[in-house]
Order: C-alpha cells, then sequence, then structure tokens
C-alpha cells in the first residue's frame, strides 16, 4: 500500500494510565428531549450517547480532570513523580491562551524545574499522537513522560444545535511512558487533509476572527444549527465521508505493515464519535466487535480523551493483569486521522475517578 | 426489498414517502434521519455501502445503493 507513512518507536512502554471524568451526569433523553422532540429516542439510538459527564463552564477545566488523574496515578505508590522528564498536555480546552497547560501542571504535580514541558493543539486524533510524541521523548531524555489529555468540549457546544448538542462529554486522562529494555515496537501512521478543516471548526475566538461583540449571540445557520461564533460548527455528514473513506484503509495499512492479522490484536480502539461509526469501521476492516470496546455510552464524546477514557474505563483490570495488543485510530477536527499499533499492559491502571461537581 | 425501504423511510420519517421522494424536499430528512434509516435497514439485512451513505440524497438512491450492498 502506499500513500502513508509508518513511523516506528522501540523500546517503550505505558506504565501508568488513569481518566477523570465530571461527577455531573447529563441524562441525553431527558436533556435532549427539547430540542429534538419525539425523535430523541431515535437520536440516542443512532449516536449511541446515552449520558455524558460535563463539568460547570469556567469552574472545573480539562486541566483539572487531568491532574486529577495523575494524582490517582500518584496515589497508587508505584510512581516516582520526581523521576518525570517531561509532560505533554493534549488539548484544546487549555485554561488559558498563555501560557499553555503543561507549564503549569509542572507546578501543580510538584515536578522537578528540570521538566520539559508543551502543549499538544489536536483535536480526536490527540491521544495518539500524544503517544507518538511522549514515546519519542521518553527515547531522547531517557526518563518517563508524563501524557495529559483532557478536553472539556461540551463547552463549545451550542444547546440549540442538533448536529452536536447531546454529543460531548468531559474528561483529563494521564499516561505514563517510559524507556524499557524490550524490542517490542510501536507503529503510527497519520492522515490529514486541511481542505475540509470547515468540517469541524469553531469559527470565532481564534486570531483569524477575534472574538467580537456578536461572537456571544446565537444566530441561525443554513444548516439549521443555532449557535455563537465561538460555538463548534460540524458537517456530520462531512465528517463521517472522511472517516468511513481514511480510517479503514489505515488500520488496514498498518496491520499490513506490522505484518499482523485481525487475530493478532486484542483490541481495536476507536476514538468515541458516535455508535454508528464505529461499529461500521469495525465491521469495514472485520474485526470482532466483542473486541471493540465503547464507553460513548456512559461519557460522550470527549475530544481527545475518548481513546485513554475508553482503555481505562472497559479494560482496567486486564491491562493490571495482562499485555494487550492494541491497534486505535482518533479521527477528527482537521481533518486528521492518527492510527497507532501498541501495547497496553501489564501496568497500573486505575480506572475512571470522578471529580465532584 | 423495494417495500421494505419505503417502509422503513416512511416509519422513520413519519411521513407516506415514495420511490421518487428525495431529501431536500423533506424538512424532517436531515443527515441524522438518514443514518437512522441506515441503521434500521442495516438491521433488516439490507445494507448501503459504508462509502454511498454521505452520498444518499433521495429513496431512490437508498434503493440503488442497497442494490450495490447486495
Amino acid at each position: 500500500m502506499s500513500g502513508y507513512n509508518i513511523a516506528k518507536i522501540k523500546g517503550v512502554r505505558i506504565a501508568g494510565l488513569s481518566a477523570c471524568v465530571p461527577s455531573h451526569v447529563v441524562e441525553n433523553m431527558i436533556e435532549g428531549s427539547q430540542l429534538f422532540g419525539d425523535d430523541i429516542e431515535a437520536v440516542v439510538k443512532t449516536t449511541g450517547v446515552e449520558k455524558r459527564r460535563t463539568c460547570p463552564e469556567g469552574k472545573i477545566t480539562s486541566l483539572d480532570l487531568c491532574i486529577r488523574a495523575a494524582e490517582a496515578l500518584i496515589e497508587t505508590n508505584h510512581f516516582d513523580f520526581s523521576q518525570i522528564g517531561g509532560v505533554v498536555c493534549v488539548t484544546q480546552t487549555p485554561d488559558l491562551l498563555l501560557p499553555n497547560n503543561s507549564t503549569y501542571a509542572q507546578e501543580l504535580l510538584g515536578l522537578p524545574q528540570s521538566t520539559a514541558a508543551f502543549d499538544i493543539n489536536l483535536a480526536c486524533s490527540g491521544y495518539l499522537y500524544g503517544l507518538w510524541v511522549a514515546g519519542m521523548a521518553s527515547l531522547s531524555l531517557d526518563k518517563p513522560i508524563l501524557l495529559l489529555d483532557g478536553d472539556t468540549h461540551s463547552h463549545f457546544v451550542s444547546t440549540k444545535d442538533r448536529s452536536t448538542a447531546i454529543l460531548f462529554g468531559d474528561a483529563g486522562t494521564a499516561t505514563i511512558i517510559e524507556p524499557v529494555n524490550d524490542k517490542t515496537e510501536w507503529y503510527f501512521s497519520f492522515i490529514t487533509d486541511g481542505s475540509k478543516r470547515d468540517a469541524l471548526m469553531i469559527p470565532e475566538g481564534g486570531f483569524r476572527n477575534r472574538i467580537n461583540e456578536s461572537s456571544s449571540l446565537y444566530r441561525e445557520y443554513s444548516d439549521g444549527g443555532v449557535r455563537r461564533g465561538i460555538d463548534m460548527k460540524m458537517d456530520g455528514m462531512g465528517v463521517f465521508n472522511f472517516v468511513v473513506r481514511n480510517v479503514p484503509k489505515s488500520l488496514e495499512y498498518l496491520i499490513d505493515q506490522t505484518q499482523s492479522s485481525i487475530d493478532d490484536f486484542d483490541i481495536l480502539a476507536l476514538h468515541q464519535a458516535n455508535l454508528f461509526m464505529v461499529r461500521q469501521v469495525a465491521k469495514k476492516i472485520k474485526f470482532p466487535l466483542d473486541k471493540v470496546p465503547t464507553s460513548l455510552q456512559k461519557f460522550g464524546n470527549s475530544s481527545s480523551a475518548t481513546i485513554p477514557v475508553t482503555l481505562a474505563s472497559e479494560l482496567e483490570e486486564r491491562v493490571n493483569k495482562e499485555k494487550l495488543r492494541i491497534l486505535a485510530s482518533g479521527f477528527g477536527a482537521g481533518l486528521s486521522v492518527a492510527s497507532a499499533s501498541f501495547e497496553l499492559g501489564q501496568c497500573v491502571c486505575t480506572g475512571v475517578t470522578e471529580y465532584e461537581c | 426489498m423495494k417495500d421494505k425501504i419505503l417502509g422503513t423511510v416512511s416509519e422513520i420519517l413519519g411521513l407516506d414517502i415514495n420511490e421518487n421522494s428525495i431529501m431536500e424536499d423533506i424538512d424532517k430528512w436531515d443527515s441524522l434521519k438518514t443514518l437512522q434509516i441506515i441503521m434500521a435497514l442495516d438491521e433488516k439485512n439490507i445494507s448501503i455501502p459504508l462509502e454511498k451513505i454521505a452520498k444518499v440524497k433521495s429513496v431512490k438512491d437508498l434503493i440503488i445503493f442497497a442494490e450495490e450492498g447486495e
């Protein structure tokens, strides 16, 4: 197969994995009934998102959730955070535009001042990019790297926009990647199509269209959505079309490049966009659905955090005991796809903890 | 198969539709409804090829694509 590049990392492992979600539960059958009326049951069935976790805007941030997830790892007494060499934060919902989240995470977690710290701005493909970058940094520094990945995309959503209103939840995660004397290789492959950036975007609030006096006014758009300039707009079918055309191919490319078959993988971990999409991608590559964990039913789409949330939520017991070979793909805004083949376990996984709110 | 498709689309849109109905003329028929229709057809063992889903604009499209998916 041509047209893709393969990235390889040899000699790293995931030592710890933890996720944190807000305690506040949104029941879509109730909260979505005003917007969708009698259709809400069918909409919930189609998207798969029955419940979501959201945190109060301006009070609890993705950084708070990530820090709590990291603290859960510290509390296991399996990790010495003074040995951490770097912290990488994947988010599109930072506390501030300046400075970034990762530098403040160094302070909040009491990491040494020798820590390398930077953020990565990516949406649903972000966790696998984060693993790639953290893996390389870990080898370069010969030290463990703390990968924080969290988003609060529920705050980007208009409650009056049918294309996004009931999909998004908030979450924060922490993953520790460390060098190991092991020949196991991780593989990554990426797809980027910036020509389709309109399919998923927040038009105002950046520096192309700065926030202005009308940014917070609700307007009706030609796609039928009622939202503000600072809310997310999504062409659901456009994204769906991109995903079905690219994600299966990207996964098949990785299977081919790793000289593996579907049976060699224990798990297919997909970005939790919607249940139909997850199942269709799995079916397309003939991956058995019982090896495709999902968590969007209870947590919703937390953007870049859905893959680690799903791994922590659905595989906690297994990864504490055994080594799993994971095939994964994250896909969304950009438009961007990151796919990976990596090992998870045996390692410390604290599952999903709740942030009281 | 055609009857099953017509029945499914009518049921999901809550309207009487026919072979010539197109999405543009039916306010209630948005992309979410298309996904609902595709899922319901899938449950009845009628498959629309994945790559064709975004191209569905009418009942006729559903029938043609479902024949391709057989």
